[in-house]
């Protein structure tokens, strides 16, 4: 998951920062749990219209486009469409979906799957073979977004109406991850004989409900799909995504029953919610990992002392408190605990003053240096962060200047190496390290000179090609372990905390629960009375 | 010259102001930092798929093409397409504009009931404690911050007693009405204090005046004079200044329609900046351009329509 600037108006702005400053001082950081909501022994009951308030907008549902590609969206192309996979809720494993069952052949190249029996689109069609042949094709185009992800792929072959082969160059131990991502979901054929763009207007998918009707920028509403694959299920009549990019309004809206379900609750809120007779929380396995980038580029962060320095210095149990309100924990690696193949043992270098000193003593810049921090002025979190990384930075010598800037002006300082230092979160899309230990780790494979630090290192990229070669999970796991250990002695980036994924919702919701992918299952959603 | 004709003149003067607006958006959005590719894709950015992107929307042709392409799909009616939305500009205005000018209308409707009792009894006891009273408390809303008086008015009214909606702008016209409310309440409280200031002095001045003192000598109590004769008159320099709040909201409607979660062309412009989706800037640009310009022109018209002294 990547981070979409949200837009938070001088209001929320104002009013969070006064919350923030007023519940820092009270402090509750109470532990994450799992879902707090109330009577789950009880058994779903049929019907009713569930109400999401999320706080950023549905720019679009065609699911190859670049302007799909955030949270909001992906979360309602989740429930229209569907791969031939999905992750499991454990983040780790694999469920049937389009396809029944699937097996890797002896030469560990090609995987062979059934698509599901009597399995048909939601306008009553069957989904055959070449339906699936058509989306992968689709997907793969080096054009699209998630493109990238498919590029092992070499070719797919409708073996025969119910049996697709998808082959690989080599054995890809990340396959079945890839093809769970949203965007290779199955789609008719040939769009059933309609454009793209006529398709996306009115989707025929397989997934458990289907568009109702969409007020582009304020509402977008989905129906059950009464073909979907499984009996009795979803059990809500229909789904309702309400925009109200304000938090203030959010949250009221949520006490006050226009919203069942409220998106992205600021932390300091959750305290409050969580007395509220009525509301619950959902708080998920923390997999939205911050990190602290440091560029390369730049003269003195090119020194490993330096940065073993400023990762020493960072008192990351302190951000979590503070930033977090307690929702959350410090990272020891560049993967989350959740995460596939995430290795325990990995030693980042945690909060040590002392090790700090010695480290930037021991450095090419032992009386300390001056840097930019580029953070975007909306992002509450994100400047908190950044004060907190130059208190903590000063006590050696290091001297933070923060440059608070709009967002698209900080991606474009990223994108130029004009920057020192700068944060920022990355979630795994898929239930494998591949997609974003490439990104962040990989100069070479990756596209965006490792997170944009120019950190070039040959025996990471081959560690990580490797990794991903190898379809044998120990083997994997192995070079994974290799893989985190040397990003805890690069340091290419700092690894600062993972936190949750937050919702609050009304005690009459059931079923609802954000997935370690960033995912979440509205067919298993129920409402009671 | 005839109200036909000089509605018609400043109509015909609009189409070079408007194109005028259009060029110097048009560059000065180039000098921003950030580019609509980038943003859109976030940190999955890498050179090569922002590269890609530019290229599909186009962002990599000269800058005079780009104008010229913008400008030629203008004159056909086509605002652009949004970057972040895939959608023609104007198809996203429609609606935002159905939800930002029923607000900006109702905000002076309810503004101006507040404002013609409240000077009416000031002007009618000057210096007395009403008048008092009348020229100060409302300056506390003009200080207060209006997003500020938004949430009050959300959690007391909208929360609390559970009197109206606190969000989005309902269906249907009593819908709408119950739903917009407390935004125009919260944008009509900033304007009462000059409104209630402007219309106070003109009806002193014309409480002066020497055909009131026929007026009165005729028999007339205080009250019917100011009911037919003042307000009539007082109004005409009060629509100016009403004018100038109405073409100062358009757009300034931004942190009102945040608050409320009302999906309005404020609400829309900010996004677009953020976003920098600048077809959406550019098209928001110009139709605020647009109402500006008429909303002047409905001011002067409506100026000289009340004063026949006014040359056109």
């Amino acid at each position: 998951m990547f981070p979409r600037m949200s837009t938070v108006a001088k209001a929320t702005a104002f009013l969070v920062s006064l919350l923030m400053i007023l519940s820092v001082a009270a402090c509750g950081g109470s532990s994450s749990g799992q879902a707090t909501q109330t009577g789950d022994g009880a058994s779903p009951a049929s019907g009713g219209e569930l109400i999401i308030a999320n706080q950023g907008d549905i720019f679009s549902i065609d699911i190859w486009s670049a302007n799909a590609a955030h949270a909001e969206s992906m979360w309602a192309m989740q429930q229209i469409f569907e791969p031939l996979v999905v992750a499991g809720k454990d983040g780790k494993s694999f469920e049937p979906a389009v396809a029944e069952s699937w097996k890797l052949s002896d030469d560990k190249r090609v995987m062979t799957f059934k698509v599901a029996k009597g399995l048909k689109f939601n306008d009553g069609t069957d989904v055959t073979a070449e339906d699936v042949k058509f989306s992968l094709d689709m997907a793969s185009k080096k054009s699209e977004v998630f493109g990238f992800l498919n590029t092992a792929i070499t070719k797919v072959v409708a073996v025969d109406a119910s049996t697709v082969e998808v082959h690989t160059a080599t054995p890809w131990g990340p396959l079945l991850a890839d093809l769970s991502i949203y965007s290779n979901s199955i789609v008719p054929k040939d769009f059933g004989g309609k454009s793209r763009e006529e398709f996306f207007k009115n989707p025929v998918a397989t997934g458990p409900f289907m568009l109702g009707s969409w007020k582009t920028g304020s509402q977008l509403r989905l129906v059950r799909n009464p073909y979907y694959r499984v009996d009795g299920q979803p059990y809500l009549d229909s789904v309702v995504f309400n925009t109200v990019s304000d938090d203030n309004n959010r949250s009221v809206q949520l006490r006050g029953g226009q919203a069942d379900v409220m998106g992205a609750p600021p932390y300091s809120m959750l305290g409050s919610i969580k007395s509220t007779s009525g509301l619950a929380i959902d708080v998920s396995d923390a997999m939205k990992n911050y990190y602290l980038l440091m560029n390369e580029g730049e003269a003195p962060l090119a020194d490993l002392n330096v940065r073993k320095a400023i990762a020493y210095a960072l008192d990351r149990d302190a951000m979590v408190k503070a930033l977090l309100f307690g929702y959350g924990e410090a990272s020891n690696s560049h993967l989350p605990p959740k995460s596939p193949f995430y290795d325990a043992n990995v030693q980042t270098p945690q909060y040590d003053l002392g090790k700090a000193k010695a480290a930037l003593a021991a450095s090419g810049y032992p009386n300390g240096f001056k840097t930019k921090y580029v953070v975007g002025g909306s992002d509450q979190l994100g400047v908190s962060l950044a004060e907190l990384v130059q208190q903590n930075l000063a006590k050696i010598g290091i001297t933070v200047e923060i440059s608070r800037i709009d967002a698209g002006a900080v991606s474009q300082a990223r994108q130029n190496f004009e920057y020192g230092l700068s944060a920022d979160w990355f979630q795994m899309d898929i239930p494998d390290p591949d997609e974003i230990l490439t990104y962040i780790l990989d100069a070479t494979n990756g596209g965006a000179e490792a997170y944009y630090t120019k950190y070039h290192s040959a025996k990471m990229s081959k560690l990580l090609q490797a990794a991903a070669k190898v379809t044998d999970q120990t083997k994997r796991q192995e070079l994974y372990t290799q893989v985190q250990q040397l990003a805890a002695a690069d340091l290419p980036q700092v690894p600062l905390f993972n936190a949750p994924a937050v919702w609050a919702l009304s005690d009459q919701v059931h079923g609802f629960e954000m997935l370690p992918t960033a995912t979440y299952r509205l067919q298993d959603v129920w409402l009671s009375k | 010259m005839g109200l036909g004709k000089y509605v018609a003149r400043r109509l015909v003067i609009l189409l070079p102001t408007a194109i005028g607006i259009t060029i110097l958006t048009f560059f000065l959005l180039q000098m921003i930092p950030g580019d609509p590719a980038a943003t859109l894709l976030g940190s999955r950015a890498t050179p090569a798929t922002v590269a890609a992107l530019r290229d599909q929307l186009g962002l990599n042709d000269s800058l005079w093409t780009q104008y010229w392409t913008f400008l030629t799909n203008l004159l056909h009616g086509d605002l652009g397409t949004s970057i972040y939305y895939g959608k023609p500009v104007l198809a996203l205005i429609w609606p935002r504009l159905s939800v930002t000018l029923p607000l900006l209308f109702y905000a002076v409707a309810l503004a101006l009931t507040i404002s013609l009792p409240l000077a009416a009894a000031a002007a009618r006891k000057k210096d007395s404690l009403v008048d008092q009273t009348v020229r100060i408390v409302p300056l506390i809303g003009l200080g207060m911050p209006s997003f500020w008086i938004g949430i009050m008015l959300v959690r007391w009214l909208g929360l609390g007693y559970g009197l109206f909606p606190v969000g989005g702008s309902g269906e249907g016209v009593v819908g709408r009405l119950h739903s917009l409310f407390l935004p125009a309440l919260t944008l009509a409280i900033a304007m009462v204090p000059p409104f209630v200031r402007s219309l106070r002095v003109a009806l002193l001045r014309i409480l002066d005046s020497d055909f009131v003192v026929t007026a009165e000598s005729k028999g007339l109590t205080q009250r019917e004079v100011i009911m037919h004769h003042g307000l009539r008159n007082g109004m005409i320099s009060t629509v100016n200044v009403i004018g100038v709040y109405v073409a100062y909201l358009v757009g300034g409607t931004l942190v009102v329609e945040k608050v409320f979660a009302l999906q309005g062309l404020g609400a829309f412009m900010i996004d677009g900046v953020f976003n920098r989706d600048f077809p959406v800037i550019q098209g928001v640009t110009l139709v605020f351009a647009v109402m500006v310009v008429l909303v002047n022109l409905l001011t002067d018209v409506v100026h000289s329509a009340m004063d026949p002294r006014v040359v056109r």
